[in-house]
């Protein structure tokens, strides 16, 4: 009985576990005093307008800022070689080399990260008709998203961290994107996708996070929401109407 | 993982860096082809001119391109990728050594190669004697009644050219995250550089000063090498300033130690 409730303490585990993280870039203040508990299994929404800190806190989950103030957990670690282990990030950036061909970034991957499912990746490849000898340097930015969208969803991760995947595309790309995404990450997973384009995706999350003016301003699950009669875009609305007076 | 890191540093590297040693390997051959025939004394001249011009870009072009490379992977937008691999910030950076390491000490290598081509086929084409001079002098050394000393002076040169290897990669590594880093990163994309040629300086000028009227050297003689901290004039064998090494040393291994805690502690990825 006691290992039964031991493990389904650490499956209740926060997957995501915040204490009042503090960051700044000089005088700006752009997270202040952000906690936050996030349950794994789900699918959540980091949401907010351009600048107020969804980037940052990401770049901290994921190891690529450390200088912040705070304490912050990732699957029980602090960022670092465990908690890289278990995060697959697909960043705002392209970030592949000019000389790496599709099939150079899926060895690498397959080098690195122990959950990089190649055969999966193969198949993505084709399927999203990218050339497997081209080089990055001649690809379209749409192409190298998909190349880098396909790497990090090809990943049997615990977390997947996706920041702004919708940003600055077309609707029909906008709908290919949330279709790799809901078709291949491993249920058992957690989704942190940050954006600010709530209409086209709010119908996937189990819960939302509104960040502004560098602090946590809503952080509830949607079922409550729309238990109210609410849409997410709705709260939204309603938090950043006073986020932007405050900001 | 440092094996997958040092194959992936490695094939990332050979694409801005191979080139220059294939085109001189390819001049290389095609000059020493050209010297089996009289007839294709321009192509000769011309070959040898484009090697000794070589031999100067493969000494320096590793240097830049590597200084590139270790930017490019770790602070612009191939940052994301690096940094969020599960590894350890030291053995990202021991990768780059080792892989820089090898680039550089391939390129003296080319160069010493190089020379050597152009002695043996150019000079010794315009005047036999040169070769048979540079004869005389393999034999003389083998005939040397300190031979002994002579061999031990070597392997201390070749010890400390290659230890100089390692404290230029520190200083580019240094540099080049130091030039990320407020400050520094506000001088712009060519701060690192100028960091890097600042520290060379500094650290050079200090490196002259020590050898020259430090102390301290290393004293081989045909019986034994040992630790001198006075001068040995008068007696046969020969001298290495050491204090200047030393202080190389400490610098080197200040600057790595530095580079992996600002990797760790002080790198926002923009």
């Amino acid at each position: 009985m006691a290992s039964i409730i031991e493990m389904d303490e650490i499956y209740s585990a926060p997957v995501i576990d915040v204490k009042n993280l503090h960051k700044s870039y000089g005088k700006n203040q752009v997270l202040n005093g952000v906690s936050v508990s996030l349950k794994p299994g789900q699918i959540i929404g980091l949401l907010g307008p351009n600048g107020c800190g969804k980037t940052s806190l990401i770049k901290i989950l994921t190891g690529l800022i450390n200088d912040y103030e705070g304490e912050v957990k990732v699957g029980g670690y602090k960022p670092g070689v465990e908690s890289k282990s278990m995060v697959a990030y697909l960043p705002e950036k392209t970030y592949l080399a000019d000389w790496m061909r599709p099939i150079d970034a899926i060895n690498y991957f397959d080098d690195f990260f122990a959950d990089f499912d190649k055969e999966k990746a193969l198949k993505m490849m084709k399927h999203f008709n990218l050339p497997m000898k081209q080089k990055a340097k001649t690809m379209s930015k749409g192409m190298q998203e998909k190349l880098q969208l396909l790497l990090v969803m090809s990943r049997k991760a615990k977390l997947y961290i996706l920041d702004e995947p919708l940003g600055g595309v077309d609707p029909a790309a906008r709908s290919f994107i949330l279709d790799t995404i809901m078709n291949n990450y491993s249920k058992n997973s957690t989704v942190l996708l940050s954006t600010h384009l709530i209409h086209d995706v709010e119908r996937i999350f189990d819960h939302v996070l509104m960040i502004g003016k560098g602090q946590v301003l809503f952080d509830e699950d949607t079922a409550n929401i729309r238990a109210e009669g609410k849409s997410v875009e709705e709260v939204f609305k309603e938090v950043f109407h006073f986020a932007w007076e405050v900001n | 993982m440092l094996g997958k890191l040092i194959k992936n540093d490695f094939k990332a590297s050979a694409h801005s860096l191979l080139g220059i040693y294939l085109i001189a390997i390819a001049i290389g051959v095609f000059t020493a082809l050209s010297y089996a025939f009289e007839s294709l004394a321009i192509i000769q001249g011309i070959g040898t001119v484009a090697l000794l011009i070589l031999s100067f870009a493969v000494l320096i072009i590793p240097v830049f391109k590597i200084l590139t490379y270790f930017n490019e992977s770790l602070y612009s937008n191939q940052g994301y990728l690096s940094y969020t691999l599960p590894v350890k910030s030291r053995d990202m950076l021991f990768s780059k050594a080792v892989v820089s390491f090898a680039w550089i000490t391939l390129g003296f290598a080319m160069y010493i190669g190089i020379y050597v081509f152009v002695i043996k086929y150019f000079f010794g084409k315009m005047d036999p004697a040169i070769l048979e001079q540079l004869e005389l002098l393999y034999d003389m050394i083998d005939t040397l009644p300190d031979k002994a000393v002579f061999v031990k002076v070597i392997v201390v040169v070749i010890a400390a050219f290659f230890f100089e290897i390692l404290v230029i990669v520190s200083q580019i590594f240094f540099a080049m995250t130091l030039s990320n880093i407020k400050p520094f990163n506000q001088i712009g994309n060519a701060g690192g550089f100028l960091l890097f040629v600042g520290i060379f300086v500094v650290m050079f000028y200090i490196f002259i000063q020590l050898t020259q009227y430090c102390p301290l050297s290393l004293f081989i003689s045909s019986g034994k090498v040992k630790l001198v901290t006075e001068a040995m004039y008068g007696t046969a064998g020969t001298l290495i300033g050491l204090a200047g090494l030393i202080f190389q040393f400490v610098c080197a291994a200040g600057m790595f130690v530095g580079t992996n805690y600002l990797m760790k502690k002080k790198i926002n990825i923009k």
